[in-house]
């Protein structure tokens, strides 16, 4: 019993003091979800799905979160023009996990769209907010789950009605200054597709460039009877930021429900991904990229569980690590009993540019049906030896060959993204990320 | 334009060529015959840079400089070409992107400016005429998923448009049907320039017929063990290489 002891009580002293926890369903599922906790506290590297992260700066945290907004950088606002033009959509800004009304701008909706803070949504208590809020993302699942659901501060409230097509996709950025600096944030997002609607959600997660806090965000996405939700999800972390965020997704029949995310940035980055395909004929899509440098460490984790027939599930992920930085790759196939017909595929492929950066790459296929079509695959590996001594015996300079591999690389996963403007993002990101890359402009075939 | 002296090079451990030796002209269209494992692979690739083989004695000149000093994308700047035997697929990078990057890189060196994009286009089109390769491949990945004879052409095309003043070209005729192998040795000979010479490396005396060689060199086991005029060529097509290693082997 020592220091860490002491700092396991926090969550709990924090969310002790909460004057108001909501409506009685939620209080009581807060209430559970702290429960939940308590009974395991942190994670420690012998949990299985934590043993590659050290969380010790993160265990440092005081988990109270941070008093006032604090001051956002100075190239936010253009980086969230590049996101969604002004105009070109309704966005939410939440700095230090509040309501940024200044940067928001949510009031003229597609039609079909109902977007409001969650607070506000909880006064009005929609009986879909019941249904769903805190019924998806599950506390046993990660203990920073239980700490947003126990401790969650504002967020967004997304509810599309019955075949409403949504064309404009929808900003979410959950910044965190350098005013949570030592602190943590517990932003919170629902996304809730009636029956044949469709709707894509941009979320952005960035920060302070320097300041060490801690952001736990959980979005939770649920597909009705043939809807569609997408979720394209950009982490931009400071470089001593940490993020530890979570989305749980739910197809219902003939539904689908798509994340893909992003990761380049912080200091520690885990994005846990679970889609549960629960409906005849539903789909689930898991897409990930993640580019780390330095001494970072990026963690994607996914769980995608098929319980019914016909259902269709994709995973693609890869990662393209260098300098002394390390990654992990953990992902699930969990074919429920009765999930007959399940047509499945995981792929995760790392691209190793230093010989001192570190992937893990662990496919898990659990499969309890008989008539299932499953493929899984997983490489680590260095740039192709053949290709770059092609490229260059064509007169390629090596770096750039070097960057060009890479990029293409990475790109086919870009290709599948669903929000034209992030996928832009992601490759201005790409090219800033690889030497020579803002040479690297409309080469893909 | 190149001259080649006591070549050795080794791979890993295993000493592939045993001392190289011969001499190309301007305009010169030397072939290089020989049996499998002769080593006529490992010359082209020593020859353009390719680091997984040991340069161990001797040295290559080409146009006066020390190649050996030249790392490959110097070689290829220069005007050093090697076209693939396999070859490489370059999955997501369009081939007309790669080849613009390469002949920039090539202008760069010779202090040109960047090719404008509509004469490039107007080039490219024109010359992939010269192999019939079909305008689409130009967008398409490079190499990927193109037909075995589609890689071939698309070497060829390469070729034309970086107009280099040496081309290597390693088995360029290995698994083409008479069609591509035509429209392959039509890019080369519509190529033919008294400033441009040709290296041909093959295994079989046919695509000899359509590109005319000046002089022929039997390679086998490292070693060149006889030269001589495009009669050399025939009279391979009809003995076959085994008088040849017996000779070596004596």
């Amino acid at each position: 019993m020592g220091a860490v002891e002491e700092l396991k009580s926090h969550p709990r002293a924090v969310f002790d003091d909460l004057a108001d926890l909501g409506p009685a369903w939620l209080a009581e599922r807060r209430r559970a979800a702290m429960t939940t906790f308590d009974a395991h506290g942190f994670p420690t590297r012998r949990w299985e799905a934590w043993k590659h992260i050290d969380l010790t700066p993160v265990l440092r945290s005081d988990f109270r979160p941070p008093q006032g907004p604090g001051e956002v950088d100075d190239g936010l606002a253009g980086r969230l023009d590049q996101l969604l033009p002004p105009g070109d959509g309704p966005r939410l800004v939440f700095v230090d996990g509040k309501l940024d009304a200044a940067r928001s701008d949510y009031d003229k909706l597609p039609a079909g769209v109902t977007v409001q803070p969650l607070r506000e949504a909880l006064a009005d208590e929609p009986a879909w907010l019941q249904t769903h809020l805190a019924a998806h993302a599950d506390p046993a699942n990660s203990p920073f789950i239980a700490l947003n659901t126990a401790l969650m501060g504002e967020g967004v409230a997304v509810q599309v009605r019955r075949g409403a097509m949504v064309e404009t996709p929808l900003l979410i950025v959950c910044y965190t200054s350098a005013a949570s600096a030592g602190h943590a944030v517990y932003p919170r997002v629902i996304v809730h597709g009636e029956e044949a609607s469709h709707l894509r959600v941009v979320e952005y997660h960035s920060g302070d460039p320097q300041a060490a806090y801690l952001s736990c965000p959980v979005t939770e996405l649920i597909a009705d009877a043939g809807a569609q939700v997408d979720l394209t999800r950009i982490s931009e972390e400071g470089d001593a930021g940490c993020q530890l965020g979570a989305v749980s997704g739910t197809a219902a029949r003939d539904a689908r429900v798509g994340a893909h995310s992003f990761v380049w940035g912080g200091d520690k980055v885990r994005v846990d991904i679970e889609a549960t395909v629960q409906g005849d004929n539903g789909e689930g899509d898991l897409t990930g990229i993640h580019l780390s440098d330095g001494q970072r460490f990026v963690d994607h984790h996914t769980w995608v569980h098929h319980d019914a027939e016909h259902t269709r599930s994709r995973q693609v992920f890869k990662g393209v690590l260098d300098g002394r930085s390390e990654t992990v790759f953990d992902g699930l196939i969990k074919v429920h009993p009765g999930a007959q017909k399940t047509d499945a595929e995981q792929e995760n492929r790392n691209l190793i540019l230093s010989p001192r950066a570190l992937a893990h790459s662990n496919p898990r296929l659990e499969i309890f049906a008989d008539d299932v079509r499953c493929t899984h695959g997983s490489t680590v590996g260095e740039l192709d030896e053949q290709a770059l001594f092609y490229m260059r015996a064509r007169g390629i300079d090596p770096v750039v060959a070097k960057s060009l591999l890479t990029y293409a690389f990475v790109a086919e996963v870009l290709e599948t993204v669903r929000c034209p403007q992030a996928a832009e993002y992601e490759r201005a990101l790409l090219r800033r990320f690889l030497p020579g890359g803002e040479q690297l402009e409309g080469f893909e075939a | 334009m190149l001259k080649i002296n006591n070549l050795h090079a080794s791979v890993e451990t295993t000493e592939i060529l045993k001392g190289i030796d011969f001499e190309m002209g301007p305009g010169e269209v030397h072939a290089i015959m020989g049996p499998n494992g002769s080593g006529k692979s490992t010359l082209s690739k020593v020859l353009a840079g390719d680091e997984s083989y040991e340069v161990t004695d001797g040295s290559v000149a080409f146009e006066g400089q020390d190649l050996f000093e030249m790392e490959p994308e110097e070689r290829a700047r220069a005007g050093v070409f090697l076209g693939f035997q396999y070859p490489v697929e370059i999955p997501g990078v369009s081939n007309s992107y790669f080849l613009k990057a390469a002949v920039n890189a090539a202008r760069e060196a010779r202090g040109e400016g960047e090719i404008d994009p509509v004469s490039f286009l107007k080039m490219a089109r024109e010359r992939a005429q010269w192999v019939k390769l079909d305008e689409s491949l130009l967008n398409r990945p490079v190499n990927a998923g193109f037909s075995g004879g589609e890689k071939k052409r698309n070497e060829i095309f390469h070729m034309a448009m970086l107009e280099p003043r040496l081309c290597i070209l390693d088995e360029t005729d290995s698994g083409l049907d008479i069609d591509a192998l035509r429209a392959v040795a039509d890019g080369v000979n519509s190529m033919r320039d008294p400033q441009r010479s040709f290296l041909i490396i093959t295994h079989y005396q046919r695509l000899l017929s359509y590109i005319v060689p000046d002089y022929v060199h039997v390679m086998v086991n490292g070693r060149i063990v006889r030269s001589g005029g495009k009669e050399l060529a025939e009279e391979l097509e009809r003995t076959g290489y085994a008088l040849f290693e017996d000779e070596e082997a004596a």
